[in-house]
């Protein structure tokens, strides 16, 4: 049984691995409940004083401190990552508010048929959890991440109210609106976890179109923002700079403390009745693989083998507009002005299983219109220069395609012993190949963005070529089901093997879904740590 | 709400100064000739050296990203004398390092305040939220043809 525990005990009631949104909301919940917690995060709070989202170093920055790449940015909290036989980069930020610090701020459920696909597309497997599961929730985390979106979209059963009005779509957002309902095609105002009045710790955007960089005006929801300051009011222990080594098990299998190194190098054990564990789909699996032990040898909760498999990336496609008139894309929010679920759901015809989400994407300031990416590898200086810079800035909008990734047994993260962290704990290897349904899938995407940008009027589309470093939504590496033999944890989050161990982050997904993760990955967790909550009563834990 | 209490963009380290002044009277003679062969002028727009590429602006560049010294350098060490007449001649010896120094140039480039003007861009300025009074309109082909997900079977 879990208990609350006296005032002034080191033990907590509840040890949480990571600071990100799934390990922020499950400590909102258990310190609701009462519960004492305890939130070891490797990396420190981020430092908004390095931000240059308002003046005009900002594409500059956007190339290094703030750059979602671990493997160049490097920071003090950043493991070793090999990527040398995966063919995407990950995109993360290890530190309080997990990669929301540096994610976009776009804000889509799941629908339905995300968790029967093995049911509806015969592929893949089934969610533990139905869409019906998790609605509540979703209404219950839209409110605590200051989400704005205009409610009503057909795509979905039941979006009736959002807390805040949606965003403006704004020029761009208005063009492609009006050429899909030309096409008789789906659209709709974007919802995004950016506040559009002041509201609660989050202040109202102001349209700097740069959310990914540092967002100064607190406008973009992540839980260094919306949650950790409260938590922290409440009594939670948050302890930054602290790298989780292994979680200890005693004889009965029964987690009993995060051992971890602080920033100074120095080993410690915080001891837990309830571990939860929300490192994300890279860091989760790390630290499960840490933890070997006589009656673990292979790792935590891996009697099933499926600890670091069925890693799911999202390979991400886009696709620029040109146009005649000026759109002055940068003038908005970043996240998504619009999104299009047209090609969402699967049709057999198109010779591919599941789809793709749209979203509009400016396309940045003039630093931006010389990239390789979404421009291609052509270089454009010289006597084309300014022309070619006059014609893209501003004047210029992409889709952005989040296509479905369905999981393989040999997409893996394993330990890699040969590169250590700043602790001396083994970094981690991806190994990753992008499917041929998922290759399929984007092409048919690609062909269809392209008519949406014509419909619109634009001049010329490029199609941006693939590149690796689209690694933003890693899941599947720990994944959920009801039958311990083939899955990792069950539909609360829970261990199979591990009765006191929860995992709830987006390693847990069985399917990848085509949609931005976030705003299910916090339903799940809520899920998951309120039934832990209500279940107290029953909770093994060790002694 | 929160109040808007974070000060923003710290200004140039020491160790940025250091990196710029890295870079010898030489070496910026010759990013000078090579920033024009990357940028040159138009009609209406200066040439590289023209907007001080090779002076006051990838010192700043340089203190926000002190990393790209190295860039630089590389760069321009890569680039063997006598330079090439145009950009295309420049570009046909396939440097590898040219892509690095290129951006840097093009970054200090649009630094330059005249530039800035010209190209309609300087930075990103707060624009408070006006809603979209319409939307129920701008959505009504798509709410009319009804729901398009396949609902839990």
């Amino acid at each position: 049984m879990m208990q609350k525990s006296a005032t002034g005990s080191n033990r907590a009631d509840v040890v949480i691995v990571g600071a990100g949104p799934a390990g922020a909301v499950a400590a909102r919940r258990f310190v609701e409940g009462g519960y004492s917690v305890v939130c070891i995060e490797q990396g420190d709070w981020p430092d908004y004083r390095t931000s240059h989202v308002a003046d005009e170093y900002l594409e500059l920055s956007a190339g290094k401190q703030w750059n979602p790449l671990p493997n160049v940015r490097r920071g003090p909290a950043d493991y070793p990552i090999d990527t040398s036989h995966s063919d995407v980069e990950p995109l993360i930020w290890n530190g309080v508010g997990g990669s929301t610090v540096m994610y976009a701020g776009i804000w889509m459920r799941l629908m339905p048929s995300d968790f029967r696909v093995r049911s509806l597309d015969g592929v893949a497997d089934d969610w533990p959890l139905s869409y019906e599961d998790l609605s509540p929730y979703y209404d219950r985390i839209e409110a605590d991440f200051g989400v704005s979106g205009y409610p009503g979209d057909p795509a979905f059963p039941d979006i009736t109210s959002y807390p805040m009005r949606a965003a403006p779509v704004g020029p761009a957002g208005r063009m492609m609106a009006e050429a899909h309902n030309r096409l008789g095609w789906h659209w709709w105002p974007g919802s995004n976890a950016i506040a559009t009045q002041d509201y609660r710790n989050q202040g109202a955007c102001v349209q700097r179109g740069a959310c990914m960089w540092g967002c100064i005006n607190k406008s973009k929801a992540s839980p260094d923002i919306t949650h950790w300051p409260d938590l922290l009011a409440q009594g939670a222990r948050l302890v930054t700079g602290a790298t989780a080594q292994e979680i200890e098990t005693d004889s009965r299998g029964l987690a009993t403390a995060v051992v971890y190194i602080d920033r100074d190098g120095r080993t410690h054990r915080q001891e837990g009745d309830l571990i939860v564990v929300a490192a994300n789909g890279l860091g989760t699996p790390r630290l499960l693989q840490l933890s070997t032990s006589k009656r673990f040898p292979n790792g935590l909760a891996n009697s099933s083998g499926q600890v670091g498999k069925r890693l799911m990336m999202h390979p991400f496609a886009s696709v620029v507009g040109v146009f005649e008139d000026e759109l002055d894309p940068w003038k908005s929010v970043w996240g998504q002005p619009v999104y299009s679920l047209e090609f969402y759901e699967t049709v057999k015809e198109r010779g591919f299983v599941r789809g793709a989400k749209w979203n509009v994407t400016p396309t940045g300031g003039p630093q931006s219109m010389t990239a390789p990416f979404p421009w291609g590898g052509r270089p454009i200086w010289g006597d084309d220069f300014h022309r070619t810079v006059k014609d893209r800035l501003g004047h210029s909008v992409a889709w952005g395609i989040v296509a479905e990734d369905l999981p393989e047994d040999h997409n893996r993260v394993e330990l890699d012993h040969s590169r250590l962290d700043r602790d001396g704990i083994p970094g981690v290897k991806m190994i990753y190949k992008t499917s041929q349904n998922t290759k399929d899938l984007l092409a048919f995407n690609v062909a269809r963005a392209q008519e949406s940008l014509r419909e619109a009027g634009a001049k010329e589309t490029i199609v941006a070529p693939m590149i690796r470093e689209t690694g933003w939504h890693l899941l599947g590496t720990a994944t959920m089901g009801d039958d311990p033999s083939s899955s990792v944890v069950d539909q609360w989050g829970r261990a199979h093997d591990v009765p006191n161990l929860l995992i709830v982050d987006g390693s847990t997904w069985p399917t990848s879904s085509g949609m931005n993760p976030t705003p299910t990955i916090a339903a799940f967790s809520l899920r998951a740590a309120e039934h832990a909550v209500e279940s107290a009563r029953s909770q093994k834990v060790a002694s | 709400m929160s109040g808007v209490d974070i000060t923003i963009g710290v200004g140039p380290a020491g160790a940025a100064h250091s990196a710029a002044a890295r870079l010898s009277a030489e070496d910026r003679a010759k990013l000078a000739r090579v920033a024009d062969l990357l940028i040159p002028a138009s009609a209406d727009m200066p040439k590289a050296s023209d907007a001080d590429v090779h002076g006051v602006q990838i010192d700043r560049v340089l203190s926000v990203r002190p990393d790209l010294l190295d860039v630089v350098e590389a760069g321009l060490a890569a680039i063997e004398e006598p330079l090439p007449a145009d950009f295309a001649e420049l570009d046909s010896r396939g440097i590898p390092e040219l892509r690095g120094l290129a951006d840097a140039v093009t970054a200090a480039y649009f630094l330059d305040p005249v530039v800035a003007e010209r190209v309609g861009y300087k930075k990103r300025s707060a624009i408070p939220i006006r809603f979209d009074d319409d939307l129920a309109e701008l959505v009504a082909p798509v709410t009319s043809r009804g729901p398009i997900y396949r609902p839990t079977p």
